[in-house]
């Protein structure tokens, strides 16, 4: 029996990065910072937490996220190794299956004028703003 | 701003549990904790190996159930830091900071039996004497839970 499961809410740091597989497979990588909790007198400090996305979840991420946005992302924590320089190296990331924005930027069909908007690209989905694999 | 950071993980302790107190007098309890993939792709790790630290009040209630090679299910958040090495190199530790573990080995549900029926003065059968009393304690114990809760539920 085993269980892996994670919810996380937090900001991009900075943009999304999307690239192809050797064989096709899209891939989006992105960092959050998860506020943690806040005791008196500290200062406000972050997890930075890396989140990985496939498919068609990768291109939705790489679609509508931008460094700054508030974004709840589930998924499964991985450990993957590899070697760098002769180092072996570890990388813990999150393997997102369910990504939901939290924040409408200006580029939301919902928030911006329809007058203006009407011909931007904006599927149905963009309207619940919730995605999974 | 709103933020969430939870994992729950179901694994075997896979080192054993480093217990010790910290310059700053805080106890903490560390482990590895192995967590097998629910599917594989060819070439990839088998299971995924965190590290899991628990500190402060967390540790009193935690120790028992932390023992290598034991099933456990830990809650907690994802935590991050980083360390420079003696080269001036910076390196990135991200570790589960546990809440709350609960032990998960079906095994280990005698050795709980045991411990409710130690007050009973028969020390050189207890073991045998808990064992056969287990089931049918048990099996008492969940009939009597399922009137209660059937006439209980308010809706």
């Amino acid at each position: 029996m085993s269980l892996n499961y994670t919810i996380l809410i937090g900001r991009l740091v900075r943009d999304p990065e999307h690239r192809l597989t050797s064989t096709g497979v899209p891939i989006t990588r992105f960092t959050i910072a998860v506020d943690k909790i806040k005791r008196p007198g500290e200062e406000k400090q972050a997890d930075f937490i890396r989140v990985t996305a496939w498919r068609r979840l990768a291109e939705i991420c790489n679609q509508f996220l931008k460094k700054g946005k508030l974004v709840a992302v589930e998924g499964r924590l991985q450990v993957d190794h590899y070697e760098s320089n002769g180092e072996q190296r570890e990388s813990v990331e999150v393997i997102a299956d369910n990504m939901q924005m939290l924040d409408r930027g200006e580029n939301f069909p919902e928030n911006a004028n329809p007058g203006l908007d009407a011909g931007s690209a904006a599927p149905e989905a963009v309207s619940q703003s919730q995605f999974s694999v | 701003m709103s933020s969430i950071n939870k994992i729950l993980l179901i694994g075997t302790i896979s080192s054993p549990v480093d217990q010790r107190i910290g310059s700053d007098g805080q106890e903490s309890l560390s482990f590895q904790l192995s967590v097998p993939r629910s599917f594989q792709s060819i070439g990839q790790d088998e299971s995924d190996v965190f590290k899991v630290v628990i500190f402060g009040q967390s540790v009193e209630r935690s120790k028992d159930a932390c023992v290598e090679g034991r099933q456990l299910l830990v809650e907690g958040r994802i935590s991050t830091r980083s360390y420079d090495d003696e080269n001036g190199k910076r390196h990135w530790v991200t570790e589960i900071q546990a809440f709350r573990v609960r032990e998960q080995d079906s095994a280990s549900a005698p050795a709980i039996n045991a411990s409710s029926f130690a007050a009973t003065p028969a020390p050189s059968n207890l073991n045998e004497s808990s064992a056969a009393a287990a089931p049918s304690f048990q099996f008492d114990n969940e009939s009597e839970n399922t009137e209660i809760l059937e006439e209980e539920v308010p809706f």
